[in-house]
């Protein structure tokens, strides 16, 4: 069965959703489509899709990867046509490719803050980020830890236009060095820099190996 | 161009809980252009969001409203208390989900009144909006707030913060009466001559059946805490007593193709298809059994059309039939064979709530089964036969055993019960009959040669407190005092026998404001509003129900609320809700009322017309079947 791999973004109010909503948005959009999905057997069936990496609730999309399982082999311009035909309003649809594996090969993700009205603090951004030690305290199911996150964070990019502020960041999103992001924000909200609450977040991108 | 208040309020979402519940932009949200709209409907829940999408009644409100041109009709929920004091600290008033314009500049803003729980929460959406809680503080540049649902059948303890209530099924009558605003403003517009609301509202309640608008009835009492010594329409044009509306042709009646699908989880994510209204069986303590009367139904192939649309614009993966007491749908096979040509295919599980204990015939059960093992859920609502007569429950225990055993012979291992404690003329024996009841449930479960090896049964049992209501012929009736149903909570308990019974009650506390409030007067409307003000809202909710503050409101207010809760109305006082008329008349509920204290029981109306008055609106099903009474 050739099972497709999906490239969607997720905006406006859908930024409010959490991934397990997104997960039931999928489900009903395939069905009001008629693409039939493929089920999980066992007691409690479950349709396949699977999404490369969760979107925390509040954090825009603009590159999603998503694969669909099929019950039945499907042209994908059909499939695209009658997925589209049927998406809510705030997703859309960028690419379809067939599906080429299980997503253990995601590596890191890129995000964009941005923040209106929010002026003359570049300077310090990249000052506080260029450090070599950047420690947060992360909740571990064993207490609270002190990490170092700086090694997690592969580059960024620190820029004013138009009265805004934007921060680029790609950081670490493999299975085993996975960062949320919010973190390098919420260290620099401590270190008195920004205020986080005024950055709005999108995921730019989802790099595979 | 200026934001609008949804615009403003986007940067606090992320601050609060569940921001999803606040966003709109659901698919199948109705966006219309304003410029060609006559009349802005603000169709508002007053409860959380999760709560509000769920309600069928909204649905089929919001659709309808929306089928014609000149009107607009919004969703708008209570926020939750986080966001709720976020809004009210940076003064954003509260909007509708789709346009997101403040609830204040819409024409008509209409609240439906699920249940008695949910008051503070209407003044907490006033107050939100911007707007005065009393009806006559209002002024002509703000909304209509009109009121309607299950709880209008006695508004008179909200009477006082409303301009007006819709009474009985408002798929027709409300369009209509929007449909007069726009006419009425027209004209005023036409003849140079200003809007007035009041003279607006004195129109429709005039010429529009089903209209209550509580400010042109006076209500005089005997002395300040006595009972009511008169209630009488202020002009002759109004009449004394207001007609329930009822669709008469049930089977044509609106019903959303597709309606707007929440993103985030709710409370009942599922395709609901409205297979009957009313029931026929007319068990006393029931509200619901009265107040939509009389049964009707919709063919099968209306409802698999509908069902099919529905699905095709949301994609749910469950349709719910949605009835009563689905057992008493007469085409019931035939419509699940119908209905599952298709769902089997699109992987649609069919649920049918509120079957009938004596229903589950096992054709009907095997067809389900096949779909998904849920839980299996009756309700007897009484332990002894004599209290479910009493009732007109119209079970027997024969029944309640056999299809627990026939449950456990297809391969279930638990069973839930629903009980009432409380009801009029209860011993304590009759209490005591629930536990014993469950243990025979449980002695049927191992009377099983094939029970599953090495697995136990379990029986739970959930017991309610009995709250009189309005036109039920329990209405008259006085509620057990707190420490009485607190007693007979534990003598229950006492009297369970076996480890394989779960034993689950309803706290006392809310079920006594609830019979306040089902029983109560105009007089309640600032016990609401004190309560509201020092803090009460989400009632509902027990993180936020706060029993103390209630009380404490009653005393600043001096009000007893042992007066509507415990008291028991006698048959020749003027009850608060009897400028409603609910279609079911007085003297049947009192015939009803005095059969149940001879434990004597009345048939469902399928079998024999029980003479409740409903046969005036001369609905088919009721019709026929007075005609067979007379004949014989």
């Amino acid at each position: 069965m050739t099972d497709f791999r999906i490239t969607f973004s997720k905006t406006g109010p859908l930024v409010f959703i959490s991934h397990l909503d997104l997960t039931h948005t999928f489900v009903r959009t395939f069905k009001r489509a008629g693409i039939p999905l493929r089920y999980s057997s066992g007691f409690n069936p479950h349709p396949k899709i699977v999404f490369a990496l969760p979107l925390s609730v509040g954090t825009a999309g603009e590159n999603e990867l998503c694969d669909i399982g099929l019950a039945r082999d499907m042209d994908k311009e059909e499939f695209t046509m009658k997925l589209r035909a049927a998406l809510p309003p705030h997703i859309e649809i960028k690419s379809v490719s067939e599906s080429t594996g299980k997503f253990n090969n995601v590596y890191s993700a890129d995000y964009i803050f941005s923040a209106e009205g929010v002026c003359g603090i570049c300077e310090n951004i990249r000052e506080f980020l260029s450090k070599d030690d950047i420690t947060v305290e992360k909740k571990t199911k064993s207490g609270e830890k002190q990490i170092n996150i700086k090694p997690q964070i592969f580059s960024y990019e620190v820029s004013e236009t138009d009265g805004k502020t934007y921060i680029c960041l790609c950081v670490d999103a493999s299975p085993d060095g996975y960062l949320n992001p919010e973190y390098v924000m919420k260290a620099m909200d401590s270190a008195g820099i920004l205020s986080s609450a005024d950055f709005n977040c999108t995921r730019t991108g989802i790099n595979l190996k | 161009m200026t934001d609008t208040p949804k615009k403003l309020a986007e940067k606090f979402l992320k601050q609060v809980q569940k921001p999803g519940r606040y966003t709109g932009g659901e698919l199948n949200e109705t966006i219309k252009d304003k410029r060609n709209i006559k009349a802005r409907f603000a169709f508002c829940f007053p409860d959380a969001y999760e709560i509000g999408m769920s309600n069928l009644g909204v649905k089929i409100l919001y659709g309808a409203l929306n089928s014609d041109k000149d009107i607009w009709c919004e969703r708008a929920y209570t926020p939750w208390k986080d966001f709720g004091d976020i809004l009210m600290r940076e003064k954003i008033p509260l909007y509708a989900h789709e346009s997101g314009d403040a609830l204040k500049d819409f024409d008509i803003i209409g609240f439906t009144l699920q249940y008695e729980m949910c008051y503070t929460n209407i003044l907490y959406t006033l107050e939100l909006a911007g707007l005065p809680f009393y009806s006559k503080d209002r002024g002509d540049d703000m909304p209509i707030i009109i009121g309607g649902g299950p709880c209008s059948y006695n508004p008179e303890p909200v009477a006082d913060f409303f301009d007006v209530f819709n009474i009985g099924e408002g798929e027709e009558a409300l369009v209509e009466f929007t449909k007069s605003y726009i006419k009425y403003k027209e004209d005023c517009q036409k003849n140079g001559k200003p809007y007035s609301k009041r003279e607006f509202l004195h129109q429709a309640a005039a010429s529009q059946k089903g209209m209550y608008v509580p400010s042109l009835y006076s209500v005089e009492y005997k002395g300040e805490n006595g009972t009511i010594s008169k209630i009488s329409p202020i002009y002759q044009d109004v009449p004394e007593k207001v007609e329930r509306c009822v669709i008469s042709d049930f089977d044509s009646s609106y019903f959303p193709e597709k309606s707007p699908l929440p993103y985030i989880e709710t409370v009942h994510d599922r395709i609901m298809l409205e297979v009957a209204r009313g029931c026929m069986r007319g068990c006393r303590f029931c509200q619901a059994g009265m107040i939509y009367r009389p049964f009707r139904y919709k063919n099968y192939d209306t409802l698999n059309n509908q069902a099919r649309s529905q699905y095709l614009s949301t994609g749910y993966e469950e349709l719910s039939l949605t009835s009563l007491s689905i057992s008493d749908y007469p085409k019931l096979l035939p419509l699940v064979d119908c209905l599952k040509e298709w769902t089997d295919e699109c992987k649609v599980g069919l649920s049918l709530p509120s079957m009938r204990i004596d229903s589950f015939e096992s054709e009907i059960m095997k067809k389900i089964e096949e779909l998904r093992k849920s839980g299996l859920t009756f309700a007897p609502e009484a332990g002894t036969q004599r209290m479910r007569d009493i009732i007109n429950k119209n079970l027997t225990e024969e029944e309640i055993l056999r299809t627990c055993a026939s449950a456990f012979k297809n391969g279930r291992t638990s069973v839930k019960l629903y009980f009432m404690l409380g009801l009029p003329g209860e011993t304590d024996e009759d209490i005591i009959g629930i536990p014993k009841l469950a243990q025979k449930i449980v002695d049927e479960y191992y009377k099983n040669p094939d029970k599953p090896k090495g697995r136990s049964c379990q029986v739970s049992i959930s017991v309610s407190c009995f709250v009189p209501k309005c036109d039920t012929p329990f209405q008259w009736c006085g509620q057990d005092t707190r420490e009485e149903l607190i007693r007979k909570q534990k003598l229950l308990g006492q009297n369970i026998t076996s480890r394989r019974i779960r034993y689950s009650w309803h706290e006392s506390k809310v079920s006594f404001l609830e019979a306040v409030f089902a029983r109560g007067d105009r007089r309640l409307a600032p016990v609401i509003l004190q309560a509201y003000k020092t803090g009460c809202v989400f009632d509902a909710w027990d993180e936020f129900f706060d029993y103390d503050n209630w009380l404490n409101a009653f005393k600043t207010e001096k009000v007893d609320p042992s007066f509507y809760a415990n008291r028991r109305y006698s048959f020749d006082e003027i009850l608060p809700w009897s400028v409603i008329d609910c279609g079911v008349t007085e003297s049947f509920l009192r015939r009803e009322y005095e059969k149940a204290m001879k434990e004597e029981t009345t048939p469902d109306c399928g079998t024999k017309c029980s003479g409740c008055g409903i046969a005036k609106y001369g609905i088919p099903f009721c019709t026929q079947k007075r005609k067979e009474v007379s004949d014989n």
